[in-house]
């Protein structure tokens, strides 16, 4: 059986019933939140240890004739150079079977680097247990041969599931006839981002309109950089200047006596 | 209603931890060289046991913070090669041992070994934010440099408030005036190059919610005020209120940089 599973997301479909994101909470025994009224049926305002996945409501910025909204699915998006997992002190983030990102919350110490790792805010912290959750690509049914709850509810074709490459062409047909019908902005996004991403999505306007980074920072040439500079300003700042100074006051406290 | 709660913030625990390990190191550090040029064995006995108490503070309250601080020992159980939080708890508790060992036995050869691990501590805790999707901390290169002297202004600030500083004022005071120098220029770079890496967090800095952080704590009170008060006078009245300014600055620092980013 293979498991290069990908999900994929049309916004182009997708009429925000939040099926998935009502389903998604069913199968992982999430608990509802309480939220206020901010004006806009988005809700909840971000993801939480209890809400895995949301829908985000957007407006278009370009003038047109009657109101345009359009829909995005805010949830982990299992990258391949996943910077969650790279900068985990435990291993507790981790990749399953080389692809989904799953945290194990019984290894998960709750230093919560993942949380500022992660392009996408996905990881959440969960005050009570102490330990981060997000997203586990319901590897629970995928393994069984079962669709991701999210996809299952989906009433329209917005979600759909099947393997990665597939989408991957789908999601280019179907790019290519919205360019037709007059979406310039439309683009696939994680078919190349952080070296590839499990979740496929498909936009209408630029990754940006929807919160998302058009170039995540993928971890290892930054992370060769970031260490580069660590290092060079350890060997520079902590030996030239104290050097320098040092050797002036000694000098000088010679001359004066 | 307020904004998103944003849950997992890094929050004030991470900010005395990063004070901690900026003023431990750097009395440290301060201290080896002062030794290396002149005798001062005493200065760096005292700045042993300042690095040790401060780097093992600085670890507890980081141990706090977690989730599951029980767990903590899941860090050190696996190889987690690609992880800055990895490679910074195996530093900082070797530095702290072998600052520990300096302490105990003066030993010459340990000292060098414990001094490149306190510059890698300083180095590491820059390092460590720089390697995060937050824009003002992974935005510029500059962090490592920024905390490599704050770490020296407040470790030699502390060492002149110690027990043994007095007889070495001049020298500390120098250390002061030259990192005090360089903070000041790093932190010149670091705002500006912010502002086109970080737009929302550069102006939340400068003109925005941290703005008495920046401009008093971490300007006036941290940097302009020590520094004319090492350049003009020479009072010894005026080391205590210069070394508290300092030590106090360095925390504003660490406040404004782990609170503007997130
Ligand atoms: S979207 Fe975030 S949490 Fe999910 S795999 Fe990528 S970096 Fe990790
Ligand atoms: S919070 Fe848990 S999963 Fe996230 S980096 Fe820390 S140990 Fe790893
Ligand atoms: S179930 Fe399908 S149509 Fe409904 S919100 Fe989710 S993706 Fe959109």
């Amino acid at each position: 059986m293979s498991t290069n599973y990908a999900i994929y997301f049309d916004s182009s479909k997708c009429m925000a019933c939040r099926a998935c994101q009502v389903t998604c909470k069913q199968w992982n025994d999430r608990e509802a939140e309480i939220t206020e009224n901010r004006g806009s049926y988005e809700n909840p305002p971000h993801l939480s240890s209890q809400t895995w996945l949301r829908i985000t409501f957007h407006e278009d910025k370009e003038e047109r004739n009657d109101p345009f909204w359009f829909f995005g699915r805010n949830s982990c998006l299992h990258c391949t150079d996943a910077p969650c997992v790279s900068v985990c002190p435990t291993g507790a983030m981790a990749h399953v079977n080389d692809n989904y990102v799953v945290v194990d919350t019984s290894w998960c110490i709750g230093c919560r680097y993942c949380v500022k790792a992660c392009p996408y805010e996905v990881p959440r912290f969960n005050e009570k247990r102490g330990v981060v959750e997000k997203c586990t690509f319901c590897v629970d049914r995928v393994q069984n041969g079962y669709q991701p709850a999210c996809v299952k509810s989906c009433p329209d074709s917005a979600l759909e599931f099947g393997d990665r490459n597939k989408m991957i062409r789908k999601a280019e047909v179907r790019i290519a006839k919205l360019k037709e019908q007059g979406f310039s902005g439309a683009e696939i996004y994680g078919e190349k981002e952080l070296s590839g991403q499990y979740v496929i999505n498909i936009l209408l306007n630029e990754p940006e309109a929807y919160g998302m980074p058009s170039n995540p920072k993928g971890t290892g040439k930054q992370l060769a950089a970031d260490w580069g500079s660590g290092v060079v300003a350890a060997a520079v700042m902590a030996t030239l200047p104290i050097a320098w100074a040092v050797n002036r006051r000694m000098k000088a406290g010679r001359e004066e006596k | 209603m307020s904004g998103p709660i944003v849950l997992g913030q890094w929050n004030f625990w991470i900010v005395l931890y990063l004070w901690f390990v900026g003023i431990g190191t750097g009395a440290f550090l301060t201290a080896y060289y002062i030794n290396k040029k002149g005798d001062a064995s005493d200065l760096l006995a005292r700045a042993s046991w300042i690095g040790v108490a401060a780097l093992a503070a600085g670890s507890l309250l980081l141990l706090i913070d977690l989730g599951r601080p029980l767990r903590f020992w899941h860090m050190f159980v696996s190889y987690r090669g690609s992880s800055v939080m990895w490679i910074g708890s195996w530093l900082i508790t070797i530095t702290t041992i072998l600052m520990f060992i300096v302490a105990l036995t003066k030993s010459k050869g340990v000292a060098v070994l414990a001094a490149i691990g306190a510059a890698l501590t300083a180095s590491y805790v820059g390092v460590l934010l720089t390697v995060s999707a937050i824009q003002l901390w992974s935005g510029t290169l500059l962090l490592p440099w920024l905390f490599l002297a704050s770490a020296f202004t407040t470790g030699a600030a502390a060492l002149s408030l110690s027990k043994n500083g007095s007889r070495h004022a001049d020298v500390l005071s120098e250390v002061g005036k030259v990192y005090g120098i360089l903070e000041l220029i790093i932190l010149i770079l670091f705002v500006f190059w912010s502002f086109a890496a970080a737009p929302a967090a550069a102006l939340s800095m400068v003109a925005g919610k941290y703005i008495g952080a920046l401009w008093v704590g971490v300007l006036i009170i941290g940097i302009a005020a020590p520094l004319y008060l090492e350049i003009k006078s020479d009072k010894k009245i005026s080391i205590a209120a210069t070394g508290l300014m300092i030590i106090f600055g360095g925390l504003a620092l660490r406040y404004l940089v782990v609170f503007a980013g997130q």
